[in-house]
């Protein structure tokens, strides 16, 4: 099965939504290894030392993905196969955009009063002490005697 | 016949029909002047003015351009004055085009026509037909002079009428006028910008003819637009925007008064003519203001008023709030839902025509005497309406919505939250508005604390600094007055603390009770701090300002030395302490409060003097007032401490705990005690006089008046009042007091370990319990209440929040997320319109979704 394929390179993270990707050649011709998933194609082409440089790519119709590549691997008879392993963020981008959902985690959105389970917490106390600006006990004088009587 | 675009604007119509250029227009034409039309309609004429060469003459005149200047120069003809002046049109390289400014244009060349709402100049009437569509879309409508054009100004009235215009004058209601340089489309409206956040919102355009042409300002023959001026919006000052309402404040009459009892205002405009009203649209926090008396308002100007505070006036406009027949104004006033005191009064007279508000008359006058502020009515709102004006709703109305921000017991705000994901309690019977629901607050109320006062037993208390016990004793002994029917040796303290039967005057009876000083003294207990420097919770002394003469034992008084005060209390509670606990940032406020602040993460332990520890739940502790209450017992000499924490989290003046220890200690009075005083005692913790006295215990052959120890020699001992072992000799060898004949120390034996005993080293080494906190020594004693808060150090990286994302519980769209975040139980729902997901893929998505994306 032949297919319409894009290669890449991108820096970004695997887990960004909206990856900058950038062209190393497009357009490539290549076959899918079969039998093959969506999720996980392999692909087979001539050898290209573009391809060889890339680390992303998108198979066009009717695959319509995107996809990390894994390590490509040169096979007799000057062919190339590249497995891949489907970028659903990056696929599905626009519409993660649109959806609407319960964020519990925000890099730019805190609730303090949540208890964050993420924080490393130290066996390192600071001790502050508060107290009121004037003594109530006052010790100045030396002490004093109370003798409690029964009289008239 | 030239034709012309007269807009002054660089933008042109499209069906210009000059296409000559600069250096090739010829104009032609048999008359002088010549006449301009566009679209076919004569709009004027033009008057050579010199720029134009002239050839020709009569039927074969031809008008060319001077090739020296810039642009054709035309100019105009009026009927009588023969005033004129030009107008130059120049070629844009597409069309001609005019540059001057449009309101000049229309009044020097008598243009009727005009791009939007038409109107006339001079009176001549340009009968134009209603509306026409231009190739560029403008429309151009006319109307007859004085016609009074209402209601919603489209995007192209507007833009016709201030197509070019560079300034644009107008006439407000109040016959102040305005110029404004620009405008803009406010969602359905147009409005001016006149800076300052002040805009006038233009409600309808009206023509006017008058009498007098200003060439400055154009009254009179004009367009005038009704307009609104506006506050401006600062939501992040006031952010419940949409819930305000404009309240009328009082009405116009110069012999009323009206008292305002409110506590701040908002506006955006900062003055108007005359004897206005100023007032600074910048200040960023608007005072509170108190009770102020309006005084009256002159006509067309806004009220000044008093009490030195600034108030915010919201709108100005006579014509929508003045009611011409009853001589009244009103100035609408902008109420910050924030500030809104439930105070607030108005009086609004009743007249016959104003039938627009339900007001009640403002009887008594409010410049009586008898005026009293509960006698006026609420303040009423009312809702600026360019239609009319509607009944106003009563205050109590809008009372929920002008609800103040709880702070007591407020929870944390839920704003955060998805309201239908609030957790539920199920019920709650405390919640006023909805039992079915939990409010967030707590249930019930805190226990009632019963107060303490101050009483006056039966009993009374000396407090005495200064000397040792042995030399309070010396002074009693001193002062026992004796008879001499007494066979005892008289002043000595021997007798007193010896029991003997002797009637109330002193003299032997054997038929009396017996009477011993010991009967009559309740307790006698050391405290180690300073009685005197007490000040109660009522803000008094706790000992008596003047020294006690005798002190009575029985029937039988004593004289103490000088200095020696009674206590006025037998319990006394002790002014309060205060302790203020700010959060993690330093705040008590607890809007800025985090999970840090609470425990685990940090523990708030109050430590209670002569106490010990107690231990406050975070949320009572944190962003709050910590008071302690100590109350003491001079009977037993137990103290204790009520905790009750204000602010924060908590009720007000919700009750913590009560804790009790000693905060003194009991002294030996007689053998006994000692006796027993010296069984107490670990022998570790007894100092040298200590060690005598469980010594002196230990001897069985100590006897009072045991046989041989002389008075004398036991009196001798007495010489030195600082040395207990006067008194303990005294004690232990009065004469009528044998505790065993088989006892027999040598007086001077006792003598000798009693001089040794020192009654001020045994006070320093009574030991109570091993708790630092009843420690009585003092040595480390702390003299006030004092707050520990421990906090749990907690490490976050510089780039925490991008590795790690910061807790949030928000449900909103992934569009407005930036940054690292995560997800909970994703619904994929509407995911793969266009490319539809397998079901590996779902859970891919919903995983990635999940366990953390950044979104770019």
């Amino acid at each position: 099965m032949a297919v319409n394929v894009d290669f890449y390179t991108t820096t970004d993270d695997p887990r960004v939504i909206g990856k900058t990707l950038s062209t190393t050649v497009s357009g490539v011709t290549c076959k899918v290894w079969e039998p093959c998933t969506l999720t996980e194609p392999i692909l087979l082409l001539d050898y290209n030392p573009s391809v060889m440089a890339s680390n992303y790519c998108r198979i066009g119709a009717p695959f319509n993905r995107y996809y990390f590549m894994g390590a490509p691997e040169t096979q007799p008879g000057g062919k190339l196969t590249v497995p891949l392993m489907v970028d659903v963020r990056q696929t599905w981008a626009d519409d993660i955009k649109g959806t609407t959902a319960l964020v519990t985690r925000s890099e730019n959105d805190n609730h303090g009063m949540i208890v964050d389970d993420k924080v490393t917490a130290t066996s390192n106390y600071k001790i502050t002490y508060l107290k009121s600006n004037n003594p109530l006990f006052v010790s100045g004088l030396g002490w004093y005697y109370v003798l409690e009587v029964n009289g008239k | 016949m030239i034709k012309a675009d007269f807009y002054p604007s660089v933008q042109t119509i499209a069906d210009m029909e000059l296409t000559d250029t600069i250096n090739n227009l010829n104009l032609t034409g048999t008359e002088d002047p010549m006449v301009a039309y566009y679209m076919g309609k004569n709009i004027g004429s033009i008057l050579r003015t010199g720029e134009f060469v002239c050839e020709g003459s009569g039927s074969s005149r031809t008008y060319k351009l001077n090739p020296s200047t810039e642009g054709i120069y035309w100019g105009w003809t009026q009927n009588t004055s023969g005033q004129g002046t030009t107008k130059t049109i120049q070629w844009n390289g597409s069309k001609w085009v005019s540059t001057s400014r449009f309101i000049n244009e229309m009044k020097a060349y008598k243009m009727g026509m005009y791009n939007g709402v038409g109107f006339n100049i001079t009176g001549d009437i340009y009968d134009f037909s209603n509306e026409e569509i231009l190739g560029n879309g403008e429309r151009i409508r006319t109307c007859l002079t004085n016609t009074h054009v209402t209601g919603t100004l489209t995007t192209q009235d507007l833009f016709a009428i201030n197509k070019g215009a560079a300034q644009l004058t107008f006439t407000l209601p109040d016959s102040t006028t305005e110029s404004v340089w620009m405008s803009s489309w406010d969602n359905d409206k147009w409005r001016f910008d006149l800076g300052n956040n002040r805009y006038l919102y233009v409600t309808s355009i009206q023509w006017a003819s008058g009498a007098n042409y200003n060439a400055t300002y154009f009254n009179g023959n004009q367009m005038i637009l009704n307009a609104i001026l506006s506050a401006p919006i600062d939501t992040a000052v006031d952010p419940d925007f949409n819930g305000r309402v404009f309240m009328n404040i009082f009405p116009y009459n110069i012999d009323a008064r009206l008292r305002i009892d409110t506590d701040r205002f908002y506006t955006g405009i900062t003055k108007y003519g005359g004897t206005s009203l100023t007032i600074d649209p910048t200040e960023a926090a608007p005072t509170q203001c108190r009770p102020f008396e309006v005084s009256y308002i002159a006509a067309n100007y806004a009220a000044t008023l008093h009490n030195g505070n600034y108030y915010y006036v919201l709108t100005r406009h006579d014509d929508l709030m003045h009611n011409s027949g009853s001589d009244q104004v009103y100035i609408n006033c902008y109420i910050d839902l924030k500030g809104f005191c439930e105070k607030a009064t108005t009086l609004f007279p009743k007249t016959a025509t104003n039938q627009n508000y339900d007001t009640t008359p403002a009887t008594p006058n409010p410049n009586s005497a008898e005026y009293e502020p509960s006698d006026a009515v609420p303040i009423f709102a009312g809702r600026n309406n360019p239609v009319g004006w509607e009944k106003p709703p009563r205050y109590s109305d809008i009372e929920p919505v002008l609800q103040p921000w709880q702070k007591y017991g407020a929870s944390i705000s839920d704003d955060d939250f998805d309201p239908e994901e609030s957790p539920s309690s199920g019920g709650d019977p405390d919640n006023p508005e909805d039992p079915t629901k939990d409010d967030g607050k707590d249930d019930g109320d805190p226990p009632v604390i019963m107060s303490y006062s101050a009483q006056l037993g039966m009993t009374k208390f000396v407090a005495m600094t200064g000397i040792t016990w042995g030399q309070f004793a010396q002074q009693l002994a001193a002062s026992i007055a004796t008879t001499t029917s007494d066979p005892t040796n008289t002043n000595t303290f021997a007798y007193l603390l010896g029991t003997f039967k002797k009637d109330s005057n002193g003299i032997i009876n054997e038929a009396a009770d017996d009477w011993s000083i010991f009967r009559f003294i309740a307790s006698a207990r050391f405290y180690p701090f300073d009685l005197a420097s007490l000040v109660t919770a009522f803000g008094g002394d706790v000992l008596e300002s003047n020294a006690e003469a005798q002190v009575y034992f029985g029937y039988r008084g004593a004289s103490v030395a000088a200095g020696n005060r009674p206590l006025k209390y037998s319990v006394v509670g002790l002014r309060p302490v205060t302790i203020h606990c700010p959060n993690k940032s330093g705040s008590m406020d607890i809007e800025s409060c985090t999970f840090e602040d609470f425990e685990p993460y940090t523990k708030y332990t109050l430590m209670l003097p002569f106490i010990g520890e107690m231990v406050i739940p975070a949320h009572n502790a944190v962003c709050a007032t910590i008071h302690v209450l100590y109350q003491i017992d001079f009977s037993s000499g137990t103290c204790s401490a009520l905790v009750m924490c204000d602010g924060g989290f908590n009720k007000e003046g919700e009750t913590i705990g009560i804790m009790s220890g000693q905060c003194s200690t009991s002294v030996s009075i007689d053998g006994n005690d000692i006796v027993a005083q010296g069984d107490q005692m670990a022998a570790a913790q007894l100092n040298k006089a200590s060690s005598e006295l469980n010594l002196l215990r230990s001897e069985t052959n100590f006897a009072f008046g045991a046989a041989g120890a002389t008075k004398d020699a036991v009196t001798a001992g007495a010489t030195s009042p600082d040395k207990v072992g006067a008194v303990m000799n005294s004690l232990f060898n009065s004469a009528p007091k044998v505790l065993n004949a088989g006892m027999d120390i040598a007086a001077a034996g006792i003598n000798d370990k009693m001089a040794n005993l020192n009654l001020t080293k045994a006070q320093r080494s009574v030991p109570f319990t091993l708790n630092w906190g009843s420690n009585v020594t003092g040595s480390s004693r702390m003299d006030r209440p004092y707050l520990r808060v421990e906090r749990m150090l907690i490490v976050r990286p510089q780039n925490y929040k991008h590795v790690f994302g910061y807790p949030t519980c928000k449900a909103k769209p992934l569009s407005a997320v930036q940054g690292y975040f995560e997800c909970a139980n994703p619904d994929l729902s509407g995911i793969g319109t266009s490319v539809a997901l397998t079901k590996a893929e779902q859970k891919l998505l919903s995983d990635a979704l999940r366990q953390g994306s950044y979104m770019k």
